[in-house]
């Protein structure tokens, strides 16, 4: 086993700073590339090296394979972590690596290539014996092949066009009466929109959450299962609250969900950590959906409740460490809720806010974790992801746990640019968010219906006029200390715009 | 020092007096006791009657103030009592004069929806920016005519830039 003497990280933001941690903690060096746009950020400061990889647009700079991986074997780094994003789930990156004699700090080329095509994991995962949502795997032959299908995995099914995609040709049986009909008018709709009347079936999965499981392999044929994450709060399907646990996976549930996230990756040989996403039904059924293969964004949910560091993890493995005795039957501990924090406008449809932040206090103190990117004066860029922070709580149960993230919302300052702050704000007031009743649509169902509106501070009203009326008056006291004149303003329509936008109270 | 307030459709009148380090300041009918901090550039601490807040100020034009606080903001303007009067008398009509749209934030612009000389309703798309891999439209405030188009697409353009002139 060759321990590693310095790793060069090929990301940015926060997840630069999460693995530069996990370095130093190591006692490893560390190298960071940045782009133009990020000469100034965080994990640059932060680092031991760091060094210019190209121009702001990531397919100029983080993308640079062949450079970063040249770059990696110049400053004599032993490995490479990708992060998440960019090219951490590229298969033909982590072969260029190994080609080159660098440690890719994630799975083998065989792995992620095994896992990328849906199709080819599909077949895999049966072969493998993991649940995925029963179908006809491939096109019917006719009504007949249609009925026995759905006789088989049993109503409600969805029909779905062959060479569809974006809902089109879809359509939901829920009782064999309409099937018939259904099969008639899917197909039809199907050659219509598609030039390719071949549908196929499989069971529509209803109101499904979204719960994943953490997995991790070394290089000498063991994976274990860490416990599963929540992650059915999305808005367009982008994750923006995850927990650990969920609050409808039991041990005995927990137990199978795992034991079938192993038995997916080691189909794929898999090593290093991962994900695999499963839909999971209000009866307790669970489907395969997809493996992540890579670190997630949301992997501090099932650090806090298991007390692992998957990042050091994550090097150890590389390495080539045995896993250890600590990661046999992990079971959870307390709960843990993070959420994403980004820099958009909830005000605003959720437009981005790029901008420089004026002032910046991340919430500290009992069971909060907060893992920023950025700092007060950092410039948030109009090139990458939004996401400027991820604050995390733990808490012995799920009520403590929300009582935390509300008082860490509170502490949070960031001025300068809008984040969506209000939304969580208002997910906390919400019933069923409290009481974990939700699915994958739950979230854009109630922002559609505006039934999650922002929450009114009780507060003084009159605040903003004072704080107003105090500058206004100092700026008049040395303006006129310095005999210097008013200056003129056109900018009152676009002010005026702008508190249009806001007397709305609503989150568009 | 005398003042009126314009915010979020309220229209107060407001007095401001300093004594020592403290103000007190009045709007409407209601007295407040403001003890004031500045914590760098934008932050203040104020003390009101006691009871303690947190606000960043932001100046965004001669007599147009940006307050944020706990990160949502309110835009207060703060203009001359007589200012104020003489607007009022030249009525609705003199507002709505020519209107600059601007880019709120940084970005690409993607698309332009209209031409000088086009007419359009509230709500009409007229410019699409592009930001952080998002496209976002931005739309018409009111019924106008487009008086003159200051970007073509695939122009990056800052935030404050003017996009559009409505009239």
């Amino acid at each position: 086993m060759k321990r590693f003497r310095k790793v060069l990280i090929a990301n940015r933001g926060e997840i630069a700073v999460r693995v530069l941690r996990a370095l130093r903690e190591l006692e490893i060096a560390s190298a960071v590339i940045y782009s133009e746009a990020d000469r100034d950020a965080l994990p640059v400061l932060m680092a031991d090296q760091a060094f210019p990889i190209g121009p702001a647009p990531a397919a100029e700079s983080y993308l640079r394979m062949e450079a970063i991986v040249d770059l990696a074997v110049s400053i004599g780094a032993d490995a490479i972590h990708p992060g998440y994003g960019f090219l951490s789930e590229r298969a033909e990156f982590s072969a260029l690596c190994r080609e080159r004699g660098v440690v890719f700090v994630g799975p083998s080329p065989e792995a992620i290539g095994g896992m990328g095509s849906k199709v080819a994991a599909r077949r895999r995962m049966i072969a493998a014996g993991v649940p995925v949502v029963p179908g006809s795997d491939g096109p019917l032959d006719d009504f007949d092949a249609a009925r026995a299908c759905a006789e088989r995995i049993g109503f409600p099914v969805m029909l779905k066009a062959s060479a569809g995609g974006g809902g089109k040709g879809m359509r939901v049986v829920r009782a064999a009466a309409e099937l018939a009909e259904a099969y008639r008018l899917a197909r039809a709709e199907a050659g219509a929109s598609f030039g390719d009347d071949a549908v196929f079936l499989e069971r529509f999965v209803e109101r499904p959450r979204h719960v994943e499981i953490q997995v991790l392999g070394d290089l000498h044929g063991k994976v274990v299962s860490l416990g599963e994450r929540e992650c059915s709060l999305q808005r367009r399907h982008q994750k923006v609250v995850e927990e650990s646990p969920s609050t409808v996976v039991g041990p005995e549930l927990r137990r199978r969900m795992g034991e079938a996230a192993v038995a997916a990756a080691s189909a794929v040989g898999y090593s290093n950590a991962g994900t695999c996403e499963f839909l999971l039904d209000a009866e307790g059924r669970f489907y395969f959906l997809e493996m992540n293969t890579r670190i997630q964004v949301e992997h501090p949910v099932t650090e806090m409740v298991t007390g692992l560091d998957l990042v050091v993890a994550q090097l150890r493995v590389a390495q080539g460490e045995p896993l250890g005795p600590e990661f046999e039957g992990v079971e959870p501990r307390g709960h843990a809720i993070e959420v994403r924090l980004y820099a958009e406008d909830p005000f605003r449809k959720f437009a981005p806010s790029p901008g420089r932040i004026l002032w910046l206090r991340l919430p500290q103190g009992p069971g909060v974790r907060c893992d920023a990117g950025v700092y007060g004066g950092s410039e948030i860029s109009i090139y990458y992801d939004p996401m400027i922070a991820k604050l995390i709580v733990w808490g012995r149960d799920r009520v403590e746990a929300l009582r935390r993230l509300g008082r860490a919302l509170e502490e949070l300052r960031v001025e300068g640019i809008r984040t969506n702050v209000p939304l969580f704000e208002a997910l906390l007031a919400d019933a069923d968010f409290r009481a974990g009743r939700f699915d994958i649509h739950w979230l854009d169902r109630k922002l559609g219906a505006g039934e999650l509106a922002p929450v009114e501070r009780a507060g003084l009203p009159d605040l903003p006029i004072l704080a107003a009326a105090i500058a206004h008056y100092e700026r008049a006291q040395s303006v006129a200390a310095v005999g210097g004149g008013a200056a003129g303003s056109r900018s009152r329509w676009r002010t005026a715009a702008r508190r249009g936008g806001l007397r709305s109270g609503s989150w568009s | 020092m005398e003042l009126i307030a314009r915010a979020a459709g309220r229209i107060e009148r407001v007095s401001v007096e300093r004594e020592g380090g403290r103000y007190r300041v009045r709007v409407g009918e209601r007295a407040y006791e403001v003890e004031a901090h500045a914590l760098g550039s934008f932050v203040r601490s104020l003390l009101v009657d006691g009871a303690s807040y947190e606000v960043a100020v932001f100046r965004q034009g001669a007599s147009s103030w940006s307050v944020s606080h706990r990160g949502r903001p309110t835009v207060v303007e703060m203009v001359d009592p007589l200012a104020h009067l003489a607007e009022a008398t030249r009525g609705e009509g003199a507002r709505k004069g020519r209107q600059v749209v601007a880019a709120y934030m940084p970005g690409r612009v993607i698309g332009v929806s209209v031409a000088e000389g086009d007419t359009v309703e509230a709500g009409a798309p007229l410019v699409v920016l592009e930001a952080m891999k998002m496209q976002n439209e931005i739309q018409a405030e009111r019924a106008a005519v487009v008086r003159r188009v200051h970007v073509a697409p695939g122009q990056a353009v800052e935030g404050g830039d003017p996009l559009v002139e409505l009239e």
